[in-house]
C-alpha cells in the first residue's frame, strides 16, 4: 500500500492499531498533540511494555489554546 | 514568594525512569544546552524537596561526586551546587538521612509547605520524585513544570502522574527546542479553570 502512488496515510486515536504498526516499523511519522492538562487515568497511546523505540525529533508548533503539536519520525533501532 | 518548581526529564510515553529507576535514554543524548537549562535552574534554588528513591540515588551519587577525580567537569560544579542546597526528604520508610544540607521529614504537611513557600529564599525544586510530584499535585502545592520530552517511547518504566486524582488544567508558559531533540514544555496550574470547574 505504502508503494502505490498516492497521498499519505493517516491513523487518528487507534492505540492498539498504532501500537502494531508500530512494531512492525510501518510509522513514519507521528504527530502528537500534547493537550495542557493532567489525567491521571485513561488510555495510554503507547501501552504495550515491548514499545521501546527511539525518535528523531522534527519539529514542534505551538497552537494559541496552548496545545503543542510535536512532530518527530520513528528510527529503527 | 518562592516558587516550587517541578523539573523532570521526561518520555513521550509519560514515563520519568525505565524500570530499574534508570534514565539512560537521558544520558545518552545530554547536550550542553540542557545543561545550561539545568545550570540556571539550580542557581535559582536553594532547596530540593525529594522522594525516598530519587533522594537515595542523589545521596549515593552527588557527595563522592565532587571529589572523585573520575567524575567529569560540568558533574562536579553541579555537585557542588546539588551538595550546598538545603535537601528535604519526605519519606515514611527512611530512618536517617546522611548527605549535608539534608533534612528528614515523616508525613507532607501542606501548611507547613505553604509556610515555607511564604518564608524568604530562592525557588524550590522537585526532580525525579514521582510519588512527591502526585501528592504534591494533589494538594495544590506546584506553581510549574518543566517537562524536558525526550525523543523517546520506553514501553514500561515509572509514570510521572499515575495516582494524580482529578483533572489538572494547566497553562503552557513557553516551549523551547534542545539541540538534542528534547522539547521543553513550561506550565503552570490553571487557576481559573479550576475556579470555573
Amino acid at each position: 500500500m505504502k508503494q502505490k502512488p498516492g497521498k499519505n496515510m493517516v491513523i487518528y486515536g487507534s492505540g492498539s492499531l498504532v501500537s502494531r504498526l508500530t512494531q512492525s516499523g510501518l510509522i513514519d511519522d507521528y504527530l502528537i498533540f500534547v493537550n495542557p492538562v493532567v489525567l491521571g487515568q485513561g488510555k495510554p497511546l503507547f501501552k504495550d511494555p515491548e514499545d521501546r523505540h527511539k525518535l528523531k525529533f522534527i519539529n514542534t508548533k505551538t497552537f494559541s489554546n496552548g496545545v503543542v503539536l510535536l512532530h518527530y519520525e520513528l528510527l529503527t533501532m | 514568594m518562592r516558587k516550587i518548581i517541578v523539573s523532570e526529564f521526561y518520555t513521550l510515553d509519560g514515563l520519568m525512569s525505565d524500570t530499574q529507576d534508570k534514565m539512560e535514554w537521558v544520558l545518552g543524548i545530554f547536550s550542553e544546552d540542557v545543561g545550561k537549562y539545568e545550570d540556571d535552574l539550580y542557581d535559582n534554588a536553594d532547596t530540593l524537596l525529594l522522594g525516598r528513591v530519587t533522594y537515595k540515588i542523589f545521596e549515593n551519587y552527588w557527595p563522592q561526586a565532587a571529589t572523585n577525580p573520575s567524575t567529569d567537569k560540568g558533574d562536579i560544579e553541579m555537585a557542588h551546587k546539588i551538595n550546598n542546597l538545603m535537601k528535604i526528604v519526605f519519606s515514611k520508610s527512611l530512618q536517617k538521612v546522611e548527605w549535608r544540607n539534608s533534612r528528614l521529614i515523616k508525613e507532607i504537611n501542606p501548611e507547613e509547605i505553604r509556610k515555607m513557600k511564604q518564608q524568604k529564599g530562592k525557588d524550590m525544586l522537585v526532580v525525579g520524585s514521582a510519588n512527591i510530584v502526585q501528592q504534591f499535585a494533589n494538594l495544590g502545592l506546584i506553581d510549574e513544570y518543566h517537562l524536558l520530552l525526550h525523543p523517546v517511547v520506553l514501553g514500561s518504566g515509572k509514570p510521572l502522574f499515575k495516582n494524580v486524582k482529578d483533572r489538572h488544567n494547566l497553562k503552557l508558559i513557553k516551549t523551547n527546542t534542545f539541540k538534542n531533540g528534547v522539547v521543553g514544555l513550561y506550565y503552570e496550574p490553571d487557576k481559573k479553570a479550576k475556579e470555573a470547574s
